[in-house]
């Protein structure tokens, strides 16, 4: 469940339960990351040009 | 640990316009409105702000017991597929809330002023400060928020969100069993563990029963007496209620409690700091000390623990008795609870 949750929360990259637990384990190869806008009114833009759904984070 | 973009849930992102709010400054908070006292929270929603779920929620036994990889796989797929729905014109949607810009909350509006990140606790706090303040504000059944559907017994799969593990207490006196999957609770749909924690929240006070829908059938469950209470002890709520307790503690769990004698089920609680000279310090207690009586009483099915049983209980201006352990010793002192410690 500990790994599950260090996995759901390192979904959310900063999240710092998730880069705590990062943290007992090597250091991870570099891996690329998507890019994640910032602007409620640009992703509701981008939504409705690409007819993806938006997912919304808060943290 | 970090997943890449070719992990499940790297491409589960890929499908979705990717979208981040670390301020809660400009933020609608009555449509994005959700457990502020949680880590984080997701929603899905489409371009026109109609949104198909959320993910995140949080229980007693621990603040992201409910969260899981899987969970959150399975949440990302139903709102692709909530997506499909919508564009097919097929889906049948609740009507928008009323907006609720998050700067009206005085506190929220301060921290803007000064210029600093408004985070997503002070929109709790901003909440439960106006809660407290409203008429008829009654702390024994008004300060409970985001219910834990277990207190129905409904339990729930964290790998799913909303398969029923078990159901046990109200859930299975409606003939709900384990296996069903919970489609809707009242009138709002319900994909993911947090959704379910929202319809429950949306709930009246005043409501008495509570309609499930699951993929087999619909049920009207009795809400039972004190469903709704939660361990308040960590949210906005429970540190804005006055009065003060005049000391911090840590909550005991049944086996300490047992270990002591004490009642399991009683509040009893090990006061861990004063940080300042109040009341408490000043009449006696020190760190490590036991309460487990506050005016003679050792229990309620409103408080986890003895801070919270004080904040429930009494009001500002109010002497109490305590009675507390320090190690083989029992002990009794009084004092007076004032409204904040400093």
């Amino acid at each position: 469940m500990i790994k599950d949750i260090a996995l759901a929360l390192s979904f959310l990259s900063l999240c710092p339960a998730g880069s705590l637990l990062a943290k007992q384990e090597p250091a991870p190869p570099f891996e690329p990351t998507l890019p994640w806008l910032s602007d409620l009114g640009e992703a509701l833009a981008a939504s409705k040009e690409s007819g993806k759904p938006i997912l919304l984070e808060f943290r | 640990m970090r997943p890449d973009i070719e992990s499940p849930i790297g491409k589960l992102q890929q499908r979705f316009v990717r979208l981040r709010i670390v301020n809660m400054a400009d933020v609608d908070v009555g449509l994005f409105d959700f457990d502020f006292d949680t880590t984080f929270a997701l929603f899905v929603l489409n371009s026109e702000k109609n949104i198909y779920l959320r993910y995140g929620g949080r229980v007693d036994s621990s603040a992201d017991a409910m969260l899981s990889s899987k969970g959150l796989e399975k949440a990302l797929e139903r709102g692709l597929a909530a997506h499909e729905k919508w564009k097919s014109g097929d889906l049948e949607l609740p009507p928008p809330p009323d907006p609720r810009p998050a700067q009206s909350f005085p506190n929220v509006l301060e921290v803007v002023k000064k210029n600093q990140c408004v985070h997503c606790h002070q929109v709790g706090e901003g909440k439960a400060i106006e809660l407290i303040a409203s008429p008829g504000f009654d702390k024994k059944t008004m300060p409970w928020v985001y219910p834990d559907p277990a207190k129905l017994g409904l339990e729930i799969d964290p790998d799913d969100g909303v398969l029923l593990a078990g159901t046990s207490g109200a859930a299975a006196e409606a003939g709900i069993r384990a296996g069903e999957i919970i489609k809707r609770i009242g009138e709002y749909p319900a994909l993911t563990f947090a959704d379910l924690q929202h319809a429950l929240h949306q709930l009246p006070a005043e409501a008495d029963s509570v309609t499930i829908t699951t993929d087999r059938a619909s049920r009207q469950l009795s809400l039972p007496r004190y469903w709704r209470v939660t361990d308040i002890n960590r949210r906005s709520i429970g540190h804005r209620m006055t009065p003060f307790p005049e000391f911090w503690g840590k909550t005991l769990s049944a086996g300490e409690k047992s270990k002591l004698g004490l009642d399991p089920d009683g509040f009893a609680t090990r006061v861990t700091k004063f940080w300042s000279n109040t009341h408490g310090k000043q009449a006696g207690m020190r760190e490590d000390d036991v309460v487990f009586a506050i005016n003679g009483e050792t229990m309620s099915p409103l408080a986890i623990n003895a801070m919270i049983y004080i904040r429930t209980h009494f009001e500002t201006g109010d002497e109490i008795r305590v009675r507390y352990r320090r190690g083989e010793l029992e002990k009794e002192t009084s004092f007076k609870l004032r409204a904040k410690p400093w």
